[in-house]
Parts: C-alpha cells; sequence; structure tokens
C-alpha cells in the first residue's frame, strides 16, 4: 500500500508552548489508523493541522500527494472531518443537516439527494431523516454526526472520537460503520480515549505525549516495545515435586527468560518470538503430569499505553 | 447554500421571528394607540385670541404666515389673531388676560410673548410649531421648485401644501411605525452579533472553514445569508403596520421604496458591523451593544420625540436616519435619504473589508 497521509517533522509553538514538536508518521492508503495520546498530548492540533484548521510553523503534511498548506482547497476536497463534538445545525432536520455540508463540497441536486440519502442509510438513520437533532438520542446525534462528514465521499475521513458518550449498540454500529469505509478503501485517521476500540479496528496506532511521536506500529509492534516476553501459567492435576529438576529441563529450551513453580502452577516467561510452550508442555506430560489448564498473559493495551506515556495525571 | 441556511436558521427560530417582528408590530400597535388617547384634551382651552406683528423682510415668510393667519381667521372658531397695534399695548392686554400672547413673525423664526395661562400658552404653541412645520415644508419646496414660491398664493400651490402635506391626519402611529422600525434595524444586530458565535456554539465553524471555500467566500456567505431575512422583517413590519394599524409613511412609490432602500441600508450597516465587531470580541458583544444601541435609541427620540430636547441627539447617528425618514415621510424631502444611504453604503463596505480580514486571520482551534 502507498502512503496517502504523510506528517513530516510537523511543529506547532503557542507562544512558548510547543504542541506539536518534530512530529513525523505516515498514513498508508485504506487503513485505519489510530493516533493515541494523553490528553494536551497534540493530538488535536496534529489533527486540526492535517485537516487545515490550523497552519503548522514548520514541517509539511501532505495529504494524496497535495501539500495542505500549499494547495489549502485540493486537500480540503479530499477530507470529510467527523468532530468530536456533535457539530449538527439545531433547526435543519437530519436530512438537510447531511445535504448542507454534502454541499459545501460541491454537490448538487439529485446526486446531493441520493448521497444524503446514502449516508444516513450508512449510519442506520434512514428513518428518522425528518427528525431534528433535538429529538434524537446521543448515539443518533453521533451517528448523524458522522453521516454529514462522508456524505461527499472523501478519501480520508479524521474522526475525533466518535464514539463518545455512546451507548453500547450506537458503538457498535459506528464500529461497522468504520470497518464498511475501510473495506470500501477509505483511509481514516481515528482518535480514542477508548483504547481497546482503537486495539479493534486500526489497523496501525501512533502514540502521541508533549506533542513527540512516542511509537508508532501494529499493535503486536506496540507490544513488543513493552514487554519482551509472555507468561504462561501451566496448571496440573498433580502437585510437582521434583520442581527441580523440571525447572532445568524447561531451562534448556530456547527462549525461556523465568519459571517459578508453586505447587500445582507453574509460571513460564518465554521472550516474544520463540516458541517454546509445546515443548514446553510435552516435558510435563513425559513426567507424567497432567496438565489442566494453560493460560497466556500478554500485556493488554491499556498497560502498553500507560507503559509508553507514563502514569501522570494530565 | 449557506445563505439559505442562514435564512432557514432566522425563519426556523421562533424567538427571533417573536422578537424582531411580531414584537415591533405589538408595539406600533399599543405606542402609537396608547399616545393617540394621550393627545385627547380633558380640558376646554376655550376661544383663544392673540396678537401677532410681521417683523421679517423674507417674503416666503411673510406670504406663508398670512396664509397661515388667514387660514386660522377663515375657521374663527376657537382661535382669532389681530395685527398688533403697538408692542406696549400687547403687553397690557396680555398681562390683564385678555390676549394669550403676541405672537412675532422674524427672520429667524416665530418668537412668541405669553401671558400666565399655562394651557393657553401651550396651546398657542402648539399651533405655532404647526406653522413652523409648514415653513419647514416651504423652505423644502424653495429648495426642490423654487418657481412655486413665487406663487405662493396661486391656488396651484395652496393645494399642494394643503392636499398633500397637512390635511393629512397624521398620528402617533406614524411616528412610531417609523421608530419602531429603526428600533428593529437596531435590535438585528442581535441576531448578527451571534453570526458566528452560534456556529461555534453549534460547534460547526470547523466543518464550514474545513470544506472548501475560501474564508472571504465563507464570510460574505454568512452576510448576504442575513439580507433575506432583513428583507423580510422590513417587508413585513411596513406592511402590516400600514395594513392593520393604517400607519402612514412616505407618499407615493417612489418614496416609499426610497423609505424601504433606507431602511434596508441601515439595516446592513447594523449587520455587517456586528458580525465584524463580533471577530474582534470576545464572548457575546451583544450584552455591551445591545444597551448601547438603547441608549443610541432613546437619546435620539426614537422612544419619545421630546428626549431630543436634551440635546444629545444630534450625537447620536441614528438621529440622522430617523430626521432623513422622517423628512421623507413627512415633507417628501429626498435628499437628506439618499445622503444617507450613500454614507451607510461607504460604512458597509468599510465592515465588510475590516471583518474579512480578521476572519481570514483568525485561526480556529478544535
Amino acid at each position: 500500500m502507498k502512503e496517502f497521509v504523510t506528517v513530516k517533522n510537523l511543529t506547532k509553538n503557542y507562544g512558548e508552548f510547543t504542541a506539536v514538536d518534530d512530529l513525523s508518521f505516515e498514513v498508508e492508503e485504506g487503513e485505519v489508523f489510530g493516533l493515541l495520546g494523553p490528553n494536551g498530548a497534540g493530538k488535536s492540533t496534529t489533527l486540526s493541522i492535517i485537516t487545515t484548521l490550523l497552519s503548522g510553523d514548520k514541517g509539511k503534511v501532505m495529504v494524496a500527494g497535495v501539500d495542505v498548506k500549499k494547495d489549502k482547497m485540493e486537500a480540503k476536497k479530499l477530507m470529510g472531518i467527523v468532530p468530536q463534538e456533535i457539530a449538527l445545525y439545531p433547526h435543519l432536520t437530519a436530512i438537510e443537516n447531511v445535504k448542507f455540508f454534502a454541499s459545501l463540497y460541491g454537490l448538487r441536486g439529485k446526486k446531493l439527494e441520493e448521497e444524503a440519502r446514502r449516508a444516513l442509510d450508512f449510519v442506520g438513520l434512514s428513518e428518522h431523516n425528518k427528525e431534528k437533532p433535538k429529538k434524537m438520542s446521543g448515539g443518533m446525534q453521533r451517528r448523524l454526526n458522522i453521516a454529514c462528514g462522508i456524505a461527499h465521499r472523501p478519501r480520508l475521513i479524521v474522526m475525533d472520537e466518535p464514539t463518545v458518550g455512546v451507548d453500547a449498540q450506537s458503538r457498535e454500529h459506528i464500529l461497522n460503520s468504520i470497518r464498511t469505509l475501510k473495506e470500501h478503501g477509505t483511509t481514516i485517521i481515528y482518535t480514542s480515549h477508548y483504547l481497546q476500540e482503537v486495539e479493534e479496528i486500526c489497523d496501525r496506532i501512533a502514540i502521541m505525549d508533549h506533542g513527540k511521536l512516542v511509537a508508532a506500529g501494529t499493535k503486536d509492534e506496540l507490544v513488543g516495545l513493552v514487554t519482551d516476553y509472555k507468561s504462561f501459567y501451566i496448571t496440573t492435576a498433580q502437585k510437582v515435586e521434583d520442581f527441580d529438576e523440571l525447572k532445568q529441563a524447561i531451562s534448556f529450551l530456547p527462549g525461556i527468560k523465568n519459571i517459578t513453580i508453586k505447587e500445582d502452577t507453574t509460571r513460564v516467561d518465554i521472550n516474544n518470538g520463540e516458541d517454546s510452550l509445546s515443548k514446553i508442555l510435552s516435558i510435563f506430560m513425559k513426567r507424567g503430569l497432567t496438565i489442566t489448564n494453560v493460560n497466556g498473559e500478554v500485556p493488554n493495551f491499556d498497560t502498553v499505553f500507560l507503559a509508553l506515556t507514563g502514569h501522570e495525571l494530565r | 447554500m449557506i445563505i439559505i441556511n442562514e435564512f432557514r436558521a432566522f425563519f426556523r427560530d421562533r424567538i427571533s421571528v417573536i422578537f424582531l417582528i411580531a414584537f415591533p408590530l405589538i408595539l406600533i400597535y399599543l405606542l402609537g394607540n396608547i399616545l393617540n388617547s394621550l393627545e385627547t384634551a380633558d380640558s376646554t382651552v376655550g376661544t383663544l385670541k392673540a396678537e401677532y406683528v410681521m417683523e421679517t423682510d423674507d417674503p416666503a415668510i411673510l406670504a406663508v404666515a398670512e396664509q397661515f393667519i388667514a387660514a386660522i381667521n377663515e375657521e374663527g372658531d376657537s382661535f382669532y389673531f389681530t395685527k398688533m397695534e403697538t408692542e406696549a399695548q400687547s403687553r397690557e392686554r396680555i398681562s390683564n388676560e385678555e390676549i394669550a400672547g403676541l405672537v412675532r413673525f422674524q427672520n429667524d423664526g416665530v418668537h412668541i410673548l405669553q401671558g400666565n395661562d399655562a394651557l393657553q400658552n401651550r396651546t398657542l404653541a402648539a399651533v405655532m410649531n404647526g406653522f413652523m412645520q409648514s415653513e419647514k415644508a416651504i423652505a423644502g419646496i424653495q429648495n426642490t421648485d423654487p418657481a412655486k414660491i413665487m406663487n405662493l398664493t396661486s391656488a396651484e400651490h395652496k393645494e399642494y401644501i394643503k392636499d398633500v402635506e397637512f390635511n393629512k391626519n397624521r398620528s402617533m402611529l406614524d411616528y412610531y411605525g417609523v421608530c419602531m422600525l429603526l428600533m428593529i434595524i437596531c435590535f438585528s444586530s442581535v441576531q448578527a452579533f451571534g453570526a458566528f458565535g452560534d456556529e461555534r456554539n453549534n460547534k460547526t465553524i470547523n466543518r464550514l472553514i474545513a470544506a472548501p471555500l475560501n474564508r472571504t467566500n465563507l464570510y460574505l456567505q454568512k452576510l448576504i445569508g442575513m439580507m433575506p431575512s432583513a428583507v423580510v422583517q422590513i417587508a413585513v413590519i411596513m406592511s402590516a403596520s400600514v395594513l392593520l394599524f393604517h400607519v402612514r409613511y412616505a407618499t407615493g412609490v417612489f418614496n416609499n421604496v426610497l423609505l424601504f432602500m433606507l431602511f434596508f441600508m441601515t439595516m446592513l450597516v447594523m449587520l455587517s458591523g456586528a458580525v465584524s465587531i463580533s471577530l474582534f470580541v470576545k464572548g457575546n458583544p451583544a450584552i455591551v451593544f445591545m444597551p448601547l444601541m438603547w441608549l443610541m435609541l432613546f437619546f435620539s427620540g426614537a422612544f419619545a420625540q421630546p428626549i431630543v430636547k436634551i440635546g444629545l441627539a444630534p450625537y447620536m447617528p441614528i438621529t440622522y436616519v430617523k430626521n432623513a425618514a422622517f423628512s421623507l415621510t413627512i415633507f417628501g424631502e429626498r435628499e437628506g435619504a439618499f445622503q444617507v444611504i450613500a454614507i451607510e453604503a461607504v460604512i458597509i463596505v468599510i465592515f465588510t473589508i475590516m471583518g474579512v480580514i480578521r476572519f481570514n486571520r483568525m485561526q480556529e482551534t478544535r
């Protein structure tokens, strides 16, 4: 896949404060790219610069080969934004809202009508097209917010926490919609504070802190940055008696980092990239131990995020 | 689309419609009728006699004054003028309450020597005020058609003055028709102060800015989008006040169109100014500017003409619009309206340029 968004050495200062500090990353065409970071990390400023709302002081942002600073209008045509806040006109109905925002991108007449209806259908609001936002639930408003950002079929959609404050059903619908958009080849930059959500839908993730890029990659790559091993808990039907011998037998296997045996449970830490589990299990069985349970422990994404950005409150 | 959206936003907002259309109509009706009923005298003046003396060499004033006195004496039921013999005699008659006062027609206007009867003094002053208005009308004719002033006593001119301007039974409704429109024009700026503030409140501003429209285009569309509702507001208030309450504005189609243009341009000044100012002031500028608007309207005499006597009216910009409107409606004078419209056009351009420059330099934050 080729790069669709390129952020290169981007810097943005507010007086003495540096909101974005020499930031560089790429987003490939058709991928869902997660941009994470604690509050004040510089995500919002970065998104604002990508979407042309702000100008960077240094560096460059290219979208589909278009420099967003030099050729703002061309860059804007490629993008759709789904802001964090519900950005709708209270006096317009659902379909009027979608049509209004789509019309800003040059859609007119029959095409405008069709695309607006398609977008409403896509977010599951076809039957509510004549309702005004005030009469809609929070989840419906969120979905309408998305419809307004996608009706003009942008190639890049910037979604800023699109699932804040919605119920499980609406969240599921929104995440499915994002998957469908991805299937259609749309590139998506996605931010959220729900890390599980990011893990679930993003192909690659960048973590920012203090305006800088802390890490970027797939979920596994990011996990690998934090821990270099996986822990396995092996439970046996019998109490392990000859644990020194067992320990010694296992420790000869490649990638074994640490072994702890406590009555019927043995914990083995294996370095990433090594697949010694099956050999460990066969050692247990050769000694007549009946394995009743094997549990693998991989650090979850919350742990990864906190390890990379710290526990300090922002 | 932004233009249509602005129009929709105004007419789908019940508060805007009530505040800017229904409310002024009710005010025209209430104030006009209440003040009309206050005009009804609660005591009788009786027959009022006064003396006069011509101390002017201006043929126009002389002619009008003579016509005026002849017309008053012709009615003769409750008011009668006689020529002064000597000033000493007149003063004696005044102090003996034989006559209400002595009226001196001079080049710089009318001077009255009054007696002690307050009611008679007020009545005489009111009558002479009427004369002053007539004289103003003559001055207007002198400016626009001096030939007519030479034939002042001709039947044709008498008809012109009497029928076209003075024979109309104007009421306070006519005064408040103009004044309430000015009030609404000033208050239309509330809507304009929120033009971009509302976009921020609705969080839609970033969506507009992220769309492929340049900011000048966006700003102008927002401003132009307010014009249709401005036209509708003025048209509805003017039409409804004429049809429902029989308010009389100007005479003739052209003068009424000109009056409409005067109001419309004034509204555009308010709108362009308010939109522009809202970009320079943090928070809601209406909180600061609306009381100032009230004060400007108050001291211009828009709510009550006697306030003009305080002397601040000439410093209130709206006074010039009000005077131009009244010159057009009462005296049919167009010059003032044209001048005000021309000045307003310049102000609109300045405000718009200021606003566009500011809006282009602004950086929105998410």
